[in-house]
């Protein structure tokens, strides 16, 4: 994750941008964290077809994604629940890859 | 008035930005990860000035706890606000019917919740003339109504668990 201060030039407009309060900056760092483990044990639980862990991950991302603003992980993690009701695995795999990739480049700007 | 909130929420970073959120706007936060820690407050501790409910919690989910909650005779008259990633009606629906205050679907930075907390949370003089008028049946309403006895907040089979184990 990039994040960048109100006051500094983004570093990479290229990359996806997401802009939070200021206040909950210093709840960033552990949100980021737990998003990324994440994807790895939904990306474990499929290898392993436990389309329930999947589901249940996928329903606390797309709320706590919508609570700090991050609308497309909340719209992946919708993706990844439904596809999970539905045993899709070749869906849940592409969203996988997708959010991985997002959350790697999203770069976040703090608001004031 | 009480100013402290009972926030049941299983996912860990959302019930963090809930609790400072909360706390900017005044608010003491009691936090309950799961049904169960949620049934072992409201057991032991005083009520609070309203009750947050995630509808998706481990063990015991929000529509069972709101169902305990109104029948309890020292919690039912509590506000309760369902909290939800999703908007689906019959989810709504079903809160509204079964005695919820609100339903706030989860946003960012939680603008519609603090709206709805400060609509509900008005001061006391300003509630007791809400209670008495023409206005207190909608979902809206503080409920006054208490049961004679005092159901168990337990999950139903929790009991016979229990028996089991002392046995």
């Amino acid at each position: 994750m990039n994040q960048t201060s109100p006051d500094q030039p983004i570093a990479h407009p290229d990359l996806p941008i997401v802009h939070v309060e200021q206040d909950f900056e210093p709840l960033l760092p552990k949100f980021m964290t737990n998003r990324k483990k994440e994807v790895v044990t939904m990306r474990e639980a499929l290898a392993r077809q436990d389309f329930d862990t999947v589901r249940t991950i996928a329903h606390g991302m797309k709320g706590a994604g919508g609570s700090y603003g991050f609308d497309l992980v909340t719209a992946m993690a919708a993706t990844i629940e439904q596809a999970a009701k539905t045993a899709t695995t070749t869906t849940i795999a592409t969203e996988l890859e997708l959010l991985g990739t997002y959350l790697d480049r999203v770069q976040v700007v703090f608001d004031e | 008035m009480s100013r402290t909130i009972l926030c049941v929420e299983d996912e860990q970073d959302t019930g963090d930005l809930l609790q400072t959120i909360l706390e900017r706007e005044g608010y003491h936060v009691v936090r309950a990860s799961d049904g169960r820690q949620a049934i072992c407050l409201i057991e032991t501790m005083q009520p609070p000035a309203l009750i947050l409910l995630d509808l998706v919690v481990p063990y015991v989910n929000g529509f069972e706890l709101l169902t305990g909650l109104r029948a309890n005779p020292d919690w039912g008259h509590l506000p309760i606000v369902m909290l939800s990633a999703d908007s689906y009606g019959p989810d709504i629906q079903r809160a509204l019917n079964n005695g919820a205050t609100a339903y706030v679907v989860k946003q960012p930075g939680f603008q519609e919740l603090i709206q709805t907390l400060n609509r509900i949370l008005v001061p006391a003089s300003t509630a007791k003339q809400t209670l008495a008028g023409p206005t207190g049946s909608g979902p809206d309403a503080l409920r006054v109504k208490r049961p004679r006895q005092r159901p168990s907040m337990r999950p139903p089979g929790a009991r016979a668990q229990n028996r089991k184990k002392a046995a």
